[in-house]
């Protein structure tokens, strides 16, 4: 009872501190989010040359327009945004002298890191980076309205001269969108064409044309017209002229396949599992699917009179989609679906297979049919840029279950087949030191026809050195009237080779048994349950394998005498754990 | 006791953004919390024993492997 009340109070103080943040990020008191790429007077910025005891001053590049590329050796998505901008803008308008309008283009690869020099020059060599410079704290990058990496700027400096400070930003965005989209910006500066315009395929119509406008795109569709350094905004639709927003984006594809097993002397059980993904801008979108089979030996309670001996053998299919859309500079709703069909957990197999060999002859008894569905939606925050995250999910599940079943005087009664359950969780993801980083996720499991379900889980992550890294999780849940669960666990992980890591892990786990669902019950007793072991992983350049084995065991308290018939089931058992788990993106 | 940890539990929530220039240590994919299997290093095997740290909700989450 205390347990539960405690975990209602803390979560009810998450709240409160949440609602606190959101009224102080509100009225700005906090970071100011990003502004949007209108063009905004470029601040000043002295930047210290890579290479030698130079400096790179904002005043260098009057007359010109200069991109500004921020990176860090450790951005894994600076590996492609820094190749990419090298090759399609300083080298492409190197190639063709400059822009359509002649204005010179050149591009500042500037670094963040401030240590690691080794791994910096590493990263500069790899994507043959042409002029590279220092941002010593990042102070230029926070300047400029950044907080995450990458961050490309494109200053446009050709209303400046010697005698006149007038350069804007015309283009700011965290993450990389493709060189297709910083071309089409930096295309429009500089020259003689008017400073408002609108796209029409690969033609520019005058902003103040409106005759014209409304002859190719349509009297209803008059578009707003913004000033020079904002990609025209074009409300009207046209087959020739796309929308900015889709031209060039990449696309990055995500592949990961995992394998499961854990076997005991009678009991085998695998899951294995494929997911294929893709990003494209503000959206995500994965497909995965997986195939489960339990193998048990059956063994009825010695008493059991009507009890045989069989091989079981179940396999159970299942899909899942999901989907998320970052509608917003710091929002992202995300929507996902998913089926299957059969048992969810040896258990109910092995339970199953009991009612089977007791029941299956009698009037009213009907084999089972496991399936479920789901489905779930969320909205994720990013209250703080980069360092803090805040989630909420709902999902409503519905199992069709291998129910159990009773025998009296009135015959045979069966126990409910259905179960609908409403999920909530609230997650916080924070970075509260720059070797720190925390997850806590707060649980409420509502399953028909019994109590609310609480739990909790934390996490933290602490990275211990340069070759070091130690996970730690521990977590709780409680339901009415006496079901307690808590577990603990960490894993150390060192870098004992370029691309290669070594962990080394243990758990423990205990409940004290599920809830008695009747006089003759097949609840499981208390549990104790405890693992340790050992895993290797390799990663290099978007492809990453893991593999891991451990010993499990599990301890059951004595179950009561309503419990006898399952003894077998509830018995003492070492298992073996293996996984093996890879993952790709390109 | 259990009343300390709600504190505790709420100062654990940061306010205060780390810079990204000093994020070289949690920007590591071992740093992260991921749902990539290569990355999570539980086992969702063990959710068929483990009814208490399950975190999919549903039959298994509700421990009611055959209910009444």
């Amino acid at each position: 009872m205390g347990m539960l009340r405690a975990l209602r109070v803390a979560k009810s103080v998450m709240a409160a501190r949440l609602l606190f943040q959101g009224v102080v990020a509100w009225f700005g008191l906090m970071t100011p989010v990003q502004g949007a790429a209108a063009e905004a007077a470029a601040p000043d910025f002295v930047l210290r040359a890579w290479e030698g005891a130079g400096e790179v001053r904002r005043s260098e590049f009057a007359g010109r327009i200069v991109v500004l590329d921020f990176f860090a050796y450790w951005c894994s998505p600076c590996q492609k945004a820094s190749a990419e901008i090298e090759a399609g803008i300083r080298a492409h308008y190197a190639a063709t002298s400059g822009n359509p309008q002649g204005v010179p283009v050149e591009v500042l690869s500037v670094n963040v890191e401030s240590g690691q020099r080794g791994k910096t020059e590493a990263f500069i060599r790899k994507h043959r980076l042409h002029r590279v410079v220092h941002d010593e704290g990042g102070r230029v990058l926070e300047d400029m309205g950044g907080r995450n990496l990458p961050y490309v700027v494109v200053i446009d400096g050709t209303r400046a001269s010697s005698d006149k400070s007038d350069f804007g930003i015309v283009y700011r965005k965290e993450g990389f969108e493709g060189v297709a989209r910083i071309r089409a910006v930096i295309d429009r500066l500089g020259g003689a064409r008017p400073r408002a315009a609108v796209r029409h395929g690969e033609d520019w119509i005058e902003g103040s044309d409106r005759e014209r406008i409304e002859e190719v795109l349509g009297r209803q569709s008059w578009p707003r017209l913004a000033s020079v350094g904002e990609p025209p905004v074009i409300s009207g639709t046209s087959p020739e002229t796309p929308s900015d927003d889709s031209v060039g984006v990449p696309t990055t594809v995500t592949g990961s396949a995992v394998f499961e097993g854990l076997f005991a002397s009678d009991i085998a059980l695998t899951q294995s599992g494929l997911t294929v993904g893709a990003r494209r801008g503000a959206w995500e979108a994965t497909v995965g699917g997986g195939f489960s089979t339990i193998g048990l030996d059956y063994e009825p309670a010695s008493f059991d009179f009507l009890g045989v001996t069989s091989q079981v053998e179940e396999g159970r299919g299942a899909g899942q989609f999901s989907t998320r859309w970052r509608f917003q500079e710091r929002w992202t709703v995300s929507a996902g679906a998913g089926i299957y069909d059969g048992f969810t957990d040896y258990r109910s197999a092995w339970l199953s297979e009991y009612y089977r060999q007791q029941f299956s002859a009698l009037p009213g008894y009907v084999a089972p049919t496991p399936a479920g569905h789901s489905v779930s939606a969320g909205l994720r925050w990013e209250y703080l840029p980069a360092s803090g995250f805040a989630q909420l999910d709902y999902s409503y599940l519905s199992d069709e279950i291998a129910p159990g079943y009773e025998i009296d005087f009135d015959g045979l009664r069966r126990g409910r087949p259905y179960l609908y359950t409403h999920l909530f969780r609230l997650s916080f993801e924070n970075i509260v030191h720059p070797r720190v980083r925390l997850l806590h996720e707060f649980r409420r499991t509502d399953t028909s026809d019994r109590e609310v379900r609480l739990g909790y889980q934390g996490s933290v992550n602490l990275a211990l050195g340069e070759r070091w890294v130690m996970r730690v999780q521990g977590g709780t849940a409680a339901e009415e009237p006496n079901f307690d669960a808590w577990y603990a666990g960490g894993t150390v992980e060192y870098e004992w080779a370029d691309h290669w890591f070594v962990s080394l892990s243990g758990r423990y786990y205990e409940d004290s048994g599920e809830i008695e669902n009747s006089n003759f019950s097949n609840a499981a007793p208390a549990l104790q349950a405890w693992q340790i072991g050992a895993g290797l992983r390799y990663e290099r350049d978007g492809f990453a394998v893991r593999v891991h084995a451990s010993p499990y065991a599990t301890r059951y308290g004595p179950s009561g005498i309503g419990t006898a018939f399952f003894r077998n089931l509830y018995r003492d058992r070492d298992w073996g754990l293996i996984q093996a788990a890879v993952a790709m993106e390109f | 006791m259990r009343w300390l940890m709600i504190p505790g539990v709420a100062l654990m929530v940061g306010c205060r953004a780390v810079p990204v220039s000093q994020q070289r240590w949690v920007a590591r994919p071992s740093m992260q919390f991921s749902d990539s299997p290569v990355y999570a290093y539980g086992a969702a095997v063990l959710s068929q024993i483990e009814s208490g740290s399950a975190v999919s909700g549903g039959a298994q989450a509700a421990g009611c492997t055959s209910c009444r």
